[in-house]
């Protein structure tokens, strides 16, 4: 069942009048079947470049994906073309996106868009995609579908045009759901029906979600497994409790606020900060903020290593603390 | 009563409640309002004319020298012409011409600039570049200019002012349009109809079509009046319409010649021109007012 959802070495840069510039380096990413894996990182991490690479949906010219394989059930998506990608677009693969209040077609009802999208895909007449189009309504705990389905996007509060976009979203038949911050733009108590909605869905439509978001608390509610990208690398992975209860990689450590600050390093990292010496001169793309750093972190490139049955890090200090437990434990 | 009709009905109600808003928007400006009630006295005008006209044969042909140069007066409304012919017959009739013919200018433009704007503006590169070249060529000399060199080049006639006006016309809504499609393409709508598999006709129609039309239409409206207006125009520099069809500019080029014996020849054509022109952008600058929403006062 790994091989469901795999992304291999991939790749993505974008490329601007002065240079080109990483963006995405991804090594190893799987999603098994009707699993949630989060994906959490800070802004500009790479997270939405991850979720538009895999629809392949990057807006071209400045984005352009160097190489690397998204394999989906066998098929490398990157090799596809672009007719047989757009199958796969709303039907095998959807996507939600960040901000609900401007992700529907504010000329169109909520019917006429939802139908829309399922006549298209389905080949169905007008009366049977007005009766999916109210099935999809139901299905996302939309009261009084009929009247909703009348009503146009402005008329609607933001998690009920959240819950229209799922609907539009699952209304093709996807069975990999890509939410793209879906809470972004909600208030909390929204968020929290939002969530449940997808979390429910997953288990009624037996989906496998890959959600992203910059909040961990978020993350940790409705994922399985959880995937912490930093500056466009997956520096650990791990199931929910492992990411929550034991985290090793130093940036998830302070992403999670469990870190002491140690004086000496924090200055340390300020002298460097008014240097100006930036991450990319490093291997290590966290170099310049890490409290733990090491000489060798200069010039090695850290690689995605496993630790635990599950637990995967990119970090040189974890990697040898880690051997050496092994080696002593061997020695015992 | 199934389904169908019940969520129908309620789709329908809704639209005739929308269209009834802009209509009361609109109606709330009272210029607007009175240049809406005179546009459509118009096209009644002008789609009954051979029937109201007093004197059906006066249209065209038929000489009566015995009544020529007669002032207004009862029989002769709007007074006759060097021919004797009935000139509010003739004016009335040529309200038909010219709405037609702008009415047909401006579609074409429409149907012509409106997806080569679309396409430029939702592809860009390549056809972006080749298109809006083209458009820039035609825009590089005035609209009036352009159209009298292609009348004068296909030869006087009608149809010919006609087609030279929508040669001329065309790269405005071109213009006007890629550059809506060009901001609203970048929208997020669009970005997830992509996402979830709408093929690009349907994005270009369905999406960035309709979001983007309105100030098409205004457009629109505010050309219907200036086509009108350069129609006249070619016709009394005889490019356009020729003798004896009843073209309003047509006629006023031919009252040149009796404008100090005869003030009414040239003064009701010039009228009807005035009143349609200045109907139409009242409508426009309505329209504007009603469906940008910058200057929507609620």
């Amino acid at each position: 069942m790994s091989n469901y959802f795999e992304i291999k070495d991939l790749k993505v840069s974008f490329k601007t009048s002065e240079r080109v510039k990483n963006v995405l380096d991804i090594d190893k990413l799987n999603l098994h079947k009707g699993e949630t894996l989060g994906v959490v990182g800070e802004s500009g991490a790479g997270k939405s470049v991850l979720a538009m690479s895999i629809l392949r949906i990057l807006p071209s010219p400045p984005a352009f994906i160097e190489n690397g394989k998204i394999i989906f059930k066998g098929q490398n998506l990157l090799s596809l073309k672009e007719k047989e990608m757009q199958k796969i677009r709303g039907k095998e693969i959807s996507m939600i996106f960040q901000d609900p209040m401007s992700t529907l077609n504010p000329v169109f009802t909520v019917g006429q868009q939802i139908m829309n999208v399922v006549r298209h895909n389905k080949h169905l007449n007008k009366e049977d995609a007005e009766k999916e189009a109210l099935r999809m309504i139901k299905l996302v705990k939309l009261p009084d579908a009929k009247n909703t389905l009348c009503k146009y996007p402005n008329e609607l509060s933001g998690g009920q045009r959240q819950r229209i976009i799922i609907a539009i979203a699952l209304s093709c038949g996807a069975e990999l759901l890509i939410a793209d911050e879906p809470t972004r733009n909600l208030d909390v108590t929204i968020q929290a029906g939002v969530l449940k909605l997808i979390d429910e869905l997953k288990k009624e439509l037996r989906i496998t979600v890959l959600f992203i978001a910059n909040n961990v608390n978020l993350i940790f509610i409705v994922s399985d497994r959880v995937a912490v990208l930093y500056r466009g690398k997956i520096i650990e992975v791990g199931t929910s409790q492992e990411i929550k209860r034991e985290p090793v990689h130093p940036y998830t450590r302070r992403l999670l606020g469990i870190t002491p600050v140690d004086r000496e390093i924090s200055n340390l990292i300020e002298a460097d900060f008014k240097k100006k010496i930036s991450s990319d001169d490093f291997e290590c793309s966290y170099f310049c903020k890490c409290e733990e750093r090491m000489e060798m972190c200069k010039k090695n490139s850290p690689i995605l290593t496993k630790i635990g049955n599950t637990h995967w890090v990119n970090c040189h200090r974890v990697i040898n603390r880690e051997v050496n437990n092994e080696s002593t434990s061997i020695s015992h | 009563m199934s389904k169908k009709s019940i969520y129908f009905n309620i789709l329908m109600k809704r639209k005739l409640e929308t269209l009834k808003e802009y209509l009361y928007l609109l109606a709330q400006n009272k210029l607007t309002f009175a240049a809406l009630i005179i546009i459509l006295f118009l096209i009644i005008i002008a789609i009954i004319a051979p029937i109201i006209v007093p004197f059906p044969s006066h249209i065209y042909g038929s000489v009566n020298p015995q009544d020529k140069l007669l002032s207004p007066s009862w029989t002769y409304l709007f007074g006759t012409d060097e021919m004797g012919r009935d000139l509010f017959s003739r004016v009335l009739y040529g309200t038909r011409i010219s709405l037609l013919g702008s009415l047909i200018a401006v579609a074409m433009g429409l149907l012509i600039g409106v997806p080569l704007g679309l396409m430029a503006g939702f592809y860009g590169g390549f056809i972006d570049e080749f298109v809006m070249r083209i458009v820039d060529m035609f825009l590089s000399f005035p609209p009036l200019l352009l159209a009298m060199a292609i009348a004068a080049f296909l030869g006087p006639s009608l149809q010919n002012a006609i087609i030279a006006l929508i040669i001329s016309w065309w790269p405005w809504y071109t213009r006007l349009i890629r550059g809506q499609v060009v901001s609203i393409k970048e929208r997020e709508f669009v970005r997830a109809a992509h996402a979830i598999g709408t093929p690009s006709w349907q994005i270009m129609f369905k999406h960035i079509l309709p979001n983007c039309i309105s100030p098409v239409i205004v457009q629109a409206s505010l050309d219907l009046g200036g086509i009108i207006l350069t129609l006249a125009a070619l016709s009394f520099l005889g490019l356009g319409a020729q003798a004896p069809i009843p073209e309003w500019g047509l006629i006023i080029n031919t009252s040149r010649t009796y404008f100090l014996k005869a003030w009414w020849y040239g003064i009701f054509p010039g009228m009807a021109i005035f009143i349609a022109v200045l109907c139409f952008n009242l409508l426009g600058d309505g329209l504007r007012e009603v469906l940008d929403p910058k200057t929507k006062k609620y």
